[in-house]
């Protein structure tokens, strides 16, 4: 289990108290934004200290200050070091972790008189307020951030048509706040220019074709072949007299390079032959000497008719004789290779789409230097995502001219100016130009590119289309941005959130590189694995595509499988490797905490691990983090190392009795106990070892389950909220490639409001992200 | 069919060297010294690791059988920590601080995202100051499999945890984990002519990349700046190594190109190992680090029959079952170590044989992985240091000694200056 703690300014709550402030603060018009001071008015001073002394001291005096106050500091808190605001704020760290203490009921410990529900809620929205300040019109700090090696690779392909991979190219991005295109922790090395260079230089020798184009070429291999014949690994071999043939489709008639790649083993005193024939007609012969296995190359040239039907390639002199001497020299076998039909030669063909895309038409009278001008401007400003400026380009040709004087046709100098830009900041970053200063204003809406950039990048994972350009070209993107929102989640593009997002709230991705106990889960694969994904990523993608209620996650009465999968849930009737939506019958599998990918993903390699599906949806569906176990335990498994085979529920609750386990196992042990009739591969059991399996528990909150579908009725009637916030949180995090903190409350409350009202609905989530402060506007 | 081909020669090489083909590339006299630092992650069953006896008549632990017949060519140094490895007020997040902390002797930021900052390592130190005099000022290594997602370590960045090498405070060096662009670094496509075309493209690429950084520079907010000074930072370095490639003569090993990533962890492992001995015997650079995997990596090892996870072992509440299958690991990870070292041992360089002429650090940032502790790391220091140490011996620094001293040490045998690395404190003299 990996040990995880509090994780500074990430995790909050966002406090109802807060909501009669919101309507406000809302009232204020985005235009024109003045930024209220960061810290609170002096009235509003005020009152957080009259509060202080007339409800919060007296509180903490009465629950805390028995180990925390009074000269006592169990845990290196003594709460007599904060007599004042001043010396709280000093330390948001340590409030931070008192905070959490607080809301996940840790403190005061359990065995400790607790404080009232009311009360506890006031303490929260008071060490908020007080602490941590937050307004509705600071969008946060934010940095220029580079691309991911995903929106790299996505970028280049919508940039050049191309789709050769290249994200493996590049160092793996180091993730922060859980996603990967978290914008601090994206550096840039030595070693990742070195990268850079690689990948443009691949990508576009893919895109551009250099020089005259070459012929067409038709290929053969031996899964082409008909005929006779036994397929080895490097190709067919005839045995006996045979032939092997082919059909190819011509798209022209004229003459055509015929090149056969054969070998032949050696008999008898006439080389091996090959005859070349044509719809039956005999056109030439090969003697095909050399090693049987190393194939060499026969060419013919010939003149063939559109409508050509076969070519075939016959071995007539089949050659047998066990007696001879040479061991080497008694059979005769003729094996081929390849055949690669080249042509029609002479016939000028026009270059791929990709090159044409970069070199678009030239004008007729356009000297070099105005055609060169105007590939590099048209292509700059794509790869870009943005206007460039005369000056951009005049530079960009310098570099053209030199490198075309270096010895270099016109294209080869485009095609190394190119591979610049694409090592340029200008396109390796999501950059957003510097806003001019009105002196009273401290925030800004960005700019009408750096939002497409925005838009596509959260949606799409690539740079903007076409339509998104021109919007922004002409200033009407803002004014359009829901119907642009809309279509673009309707694009297929947008499976790239779905996947990428979910990927990593989830840890889909994990599928990939997770290694059950093949002893103890036989049916398990990493083909398993990857259809566990899918069943997954599609019900995340039909949600937030198809515009569903967010609860569908927890709650969805339907999921999609194929027969795999069905066979896994003992689902029947669900034939043919193709996943379908299903309408499931029984509660077994609602919702996504049911899904066999994520209980997997929640299990060690040879057994269940209920800590860590308590831990998993804590972490990843209620927004709650548990700290993790005090350093220096001792080991509660000698106990009982020897006696007796315990269950883990047996296991967990002796670790329970010790107090210092206590308050965060009571946290996460009921939950993922819940799960315990789904084995370590997500696999429905009624029994373990031959005794009933026990899910009864009792949440910390205080609420009785007595297994995963009261579970998941707690937690849609009654943490509805926390879910959806917890899910609010992660996709805003991932929206703005940033941590989203405690002082980002407001912002998102205000999305859950507008989300209440329009019944949970996933774009209502999607656009009040976009529609936020923090993603529309920048500090200076 | 090439890797077979290629692993059968590896084999090979333990028994006789195979690189006399290579041109002796270091015709300088006497051989440089090099340096180079292995990580092993989730600390290691104490127990069988530690050696008996001090001096040169100890006994060797159970884990550390496998090096047996080359005592003479490496040291036990017992006694050295890495303190700000420890919490020291940030709470939980050992792995990702034992990982970071290793070789930079600071402690990491606690951060999940923003203001990454530790501080500059001990193999990046010596890089910036002797890089100049080999092809690739270092080279970082890895066998760990792809990353997994989400978060990491209690709160702190993805890339304290997977990073031991850090250029500055802010920009970890990302290891290559792919053996067959790890040797292409080392020598080329193949093709020298069109190498060199392509350095001379990439050269003026940088050049102009680099400017158009600098216009940008004044128009992004000063926030953003440090990011841009990143780029422009790595920009140059890249442009140095290139412009510096002609001082070099090329090497073309006899190796066959490796055609990626082998499929077994042991044989990836010995592919890296056997790629750091070709860049260390050709000179191609002099220092080099090798992170095995992350910590808190918790991987399987099939091949040897352990189906649980290396970390989740790692927690064994003095389990016995559990120890056992930690010693197993650390045995494994050894044999391949014992493997390298005999390698470096049978390639003659002058008047002795290569590893004489190096300092290779084997450690990990966790003593003991159940309580995390980073006092009395396990280390080996194997090498001859040319003739600078005394290996053979089983010693014991003074308690409280940083990890970092030695480092000191190991940079002032470089000819790398420095007053201090991390929370060095003085140099670590018996070595």
């Amino acid at each position: 289990m990996q040990r995880k703690e509090l994780d500074m300014g990430r995790s909050w709550t966002g406090q109802r108290t807060f909501l009669a402030l919101i309507t406000t603060l809302v009232a204020i018009v985005l235009g024109s934004l003045t930024i209220l001071n960061a810290s609170p008015s002096a009235t509003a001073q005020q009152q957080l200290l009259k509060q202080w002394d007339k409800d919060i001291k007296p509180m903490l005096e009465h629950y805390c200050y028995d180990c925390h106050g009074d000269g006592r500091s169990k845990g290196d808190l003594d709460l007599d070091d904060y007599p004042d605001l001043a010396s709280m704020r000093k330390d948001p760290k340590v409030w931070e972790h008192i905070l959490a203490r607080v809301q996940y009921h840790l403190m005061p410990p359990p065995e400790e008189e607790q404080m009232e529900q009311t009360e506890r809620k006031k303490l929260i929205a008071w060490v908020n307020d007080a602490i941590f300040p937050a307004n509705l019109t600071d969008p946060g700090q934010r940095a220029m951030r580079r691309l991911n090696r995903i929106e790299y690779e996505n970028t280049i392909h919508d940039l050049l048509g191309t789709t050769a991979p290249l994200s493996q190219i590049l160092p793996p991005d180091d993730s922060g706040n859980g996603f990967d295109n978290n914008g601090e922790s994206l550096s840039i090395s030595p070693a990742h220019i070195e990268k850079y260079l690689i990948a443009a230089e691949t990508a576009l020798n893919d895109a551009i074709l250099v020089g005259p184009m070459p012929p067409r070429v038709i290929s053969f291999k031996k899964n082409d072949f008909n005929g006779d014949g036994h397929q080895l690994e490097q190709g067919t071999v005839l045995y006996t007299r045979g032939s092997i043939s082919i059909r190819p489709k011509l798209r022209l008639a004229g003459k055509y390079h015929i090149n056969i790649i054969a070998s032949a083993s050696q008999a008898g005193d006439e080389p091996t032959l090959m005859d070349l024939v044509i719809d039956g007609k005999r056109h030439s012969r090969f003697e095909v000497k050399g090693e049987f296995g190393e194939g060499k190359t026969f060419t013919k040239e010939i003149s063939l008719n559109k409508r050509v039907n076969s070519i075939s390639l016959v071995f007539p002199n089949d050659y047998y004789d066990s007696k001879a001497k040479n061991e080497k020299l008694r059979d005769r076998n003729l094996m081929i290779h390849a055949v690669h039909i080249e042509g029609p030669i002479g016939v000028k063909r026009e270059k791929p789409i990709t090159h044409r895309r970069i070199f678009i038409t030239r004008q007729k009278g356009q000297t070099d230097q105005t055609y060169t001008r105007m590939v590099l401007e048209n292509f700059a400003r794509r790869a870009f995502r943005r206007p460039v400026t005369q000056e951009e380009i005049d530079r960009y040709m310098t570099l053209s001219e030199k490198m075309v004087r270096e010895g270099g046709s016109l294209e080869h100098g485009i095609r190394s100016t190119l591979s610049a830009m694409l090592v340029s900041p200008s396109f390796l970053f999501i950059t957003r130009s510097i806003p001019e200063k009105p002196a009273s204003h401290r925030t800004k809406r960005i700019d009408q590119h750096n939002l497409a950039n925005q838009l596509s990048y959260f949606l799409w994972s690539s740079m903007p289309d076409d339509e998104l350009m021109t919007l922004a070209d002409t200033g009407k993107l803002y004014d359009q941005l829901d119907q642009q929102i809309t279509r673009m989640l309707k694009n297929p593009r947008s499976k790239e959130m779905v996947s990428n997002f979910s990927g990593q709230w989830l840890q889909l991705r994990d599928l990939n590189t997770i290694t059950p106990d093949k002893k103890r889960f036989p049916v398990f694969s990493l083909n398993l694995a990857s259809h566990m994904r899918t069943e997954t990523e599609m019900l995340s993608d039909y949600i937030l595509r198809e515009n569903r209620s967010l609860l569908d996650f927890l709650d969805a009465d339907y999921t999609f499988i194929n027969e795999r999968m069905a066979a896994l849930y003992k689902i029947p009737n669900i034939k043919g490797g193709h996943f379908r939506k299903v309408t499931l019958k029984d509660n077994k599998r609602r919702g996504i905490l049911t899904h066999a990918s994520i209980l997997t993903l929640t299990s060690q390699p040879n057994r269940t691990s209920p800590v860590l599906r308590g831990k998993f949806i804590l972490e990843n569906i209620l927004d709650i983090t548990p700290p993790p176990p005090p350093p220096d335990l001792p080991g509660l498994e000698e106990i009982h190392d020897s006696g007796k085979r315990m269950t883990i529920r047996e296991q967990l609750a002796m670790h329970r009795e010790k107090t210092a386990c206590a308050g965060c196992h009571n946290l996460m042990d009921p939950i993922g106990l819940a799960f315990e009739k789904y084995n370590g591969i997500g696999v429905w059991r009624e029994f373990e070892n031959r005794r009933a399996i026990d899910t009864s528990g009792q949440l910390v909150t205080g609420e009785t389950i007595s297994g995963v579908e009261s579970l998941r009725l707690i937690i849609l009637n009654k943490k509805k909220d926390e879910f959806l916030r917890c899910l609010t949180v992660k996709l805003m995090t991932y929206a703005l490639g940033r941590g989203v903190t405690r002082s980002d409350r407001l912002h998102v409350e205000k999305i859950l409001t507008q989300l209440k009202q329009e019944n949970y609905s996933a774009h209502s989530l999607i656009k009040g992200i976009i529609h936020s402060v923090p993603f529309q506007y920048q500090r200076h | 069919m090439q890797r077979r081909t290629f692993l059968k020669g590896l084999g090979a090489t333990l028994a006789i060297p195979q690189f006399e083909s290579l041109q002796a590339a270091t015709s300088q006299s006497p051989a440089p010294l090099r340096m180079a630092f292995v990580y092993t992650p989730n600390g290691v069953n104490l127990k069988k690791w530690r050696p008996t006896g001090l001096g040169k008549n100890y006994q060797l632990g159970e884990s550390m059988k496998p090096l047996e017949s080359l005592r003479d060519s490496f040291q036990i140094i017992g006694g050295l920590d890495h303190d700000k490895a420890k919490p020291n007020g940030d709470g939980a997040g050992d792995h990702a601080r034992a990982n970071a902390t290793y070789l930079t002797g600071c402690q990491a930021r606690k951060t999940s995202g923003s203001d990454i900052h530790i501080g500059v390592s001990v193999d990046q130190l010596a890089a910036q100051q002797i890089g100049h005099q080999t092809r690739l000022p270092s080279l970082e290594l890895s066998t760990d499999p792809p990353r997994r997602s989400g978060r990491c370590d209690s709160g702190y960045s993805c890339a304290y945890q997977y990073n031991i090498s850090w250029r500055n405070a802010n920009t970890p060096m990302p290891s290559e984990r792919n053996p067959r662009v790890v040797f292409e670094r080392l020598f080329g496509s193949g093709n020298a002519k069109e190498d060199a075309k392509r350095r001379a493209r990439s050269q003026s690429v940088l050049d102009f990349v680099l400017e158009d950084a600098k216009r940008l520079h004044h128009k992004v907010s000063l926030n953003d700046r440090a990011k841009l000074d990143q780029y422009m930072t790595s920009v140059r370095e890249v442009e140095q190594r290139i412009s510096r490639h002609e001082n070099f003569k090329e090497q073309f090993p006899s190796m066959v190109k490796p055609s990626g990533i082998p499929t077994s962890y042991r044989e990836h492992i010995q592919l890296m190992y056997h790629l750091m001995t070709l860049a260390f015997r050709t000179d191609s650079t002099r220092v080099c680090t090798f992170l095995l995997a992350h910590d808190g990596s918790n991987r399987s090892f099939n091949e040897i029959g352990i189906s649980g996870g290396h970390h989740s072992l790692s927690h064994h509440k003095k389990k016995t079952s559990k120890l056992e299958q930690v010693a197993k690991i650390d045995y494994f990870y050894l044999e391949e170590y014992a493997r390298f070292l005999s390698e470096l041992k049978g390639i003659n360089e002058g008047e002795g044989n290569l590893l004489d002429n190096m300092m290779i650090v084997y450690g990990s940032g966790i003593a003991d992985g159940n309580r995390h502790t980073n006092n009395n790391l396990p280390l080996i220091l194997a090498g001859g240091g040319r003739g600078t140490l005394q290996p053979g011996r089983h010693t014991l620094a003074e308690k409280g000694t940083p990890m970092t001293n030695l480092y000191l040490s190991m940079l002032e045998r470089m000819q790398v200056k420095a007053r201090r690395i991390g929370d060095s404190n003085g140099m670590l003299t018996n070595i």
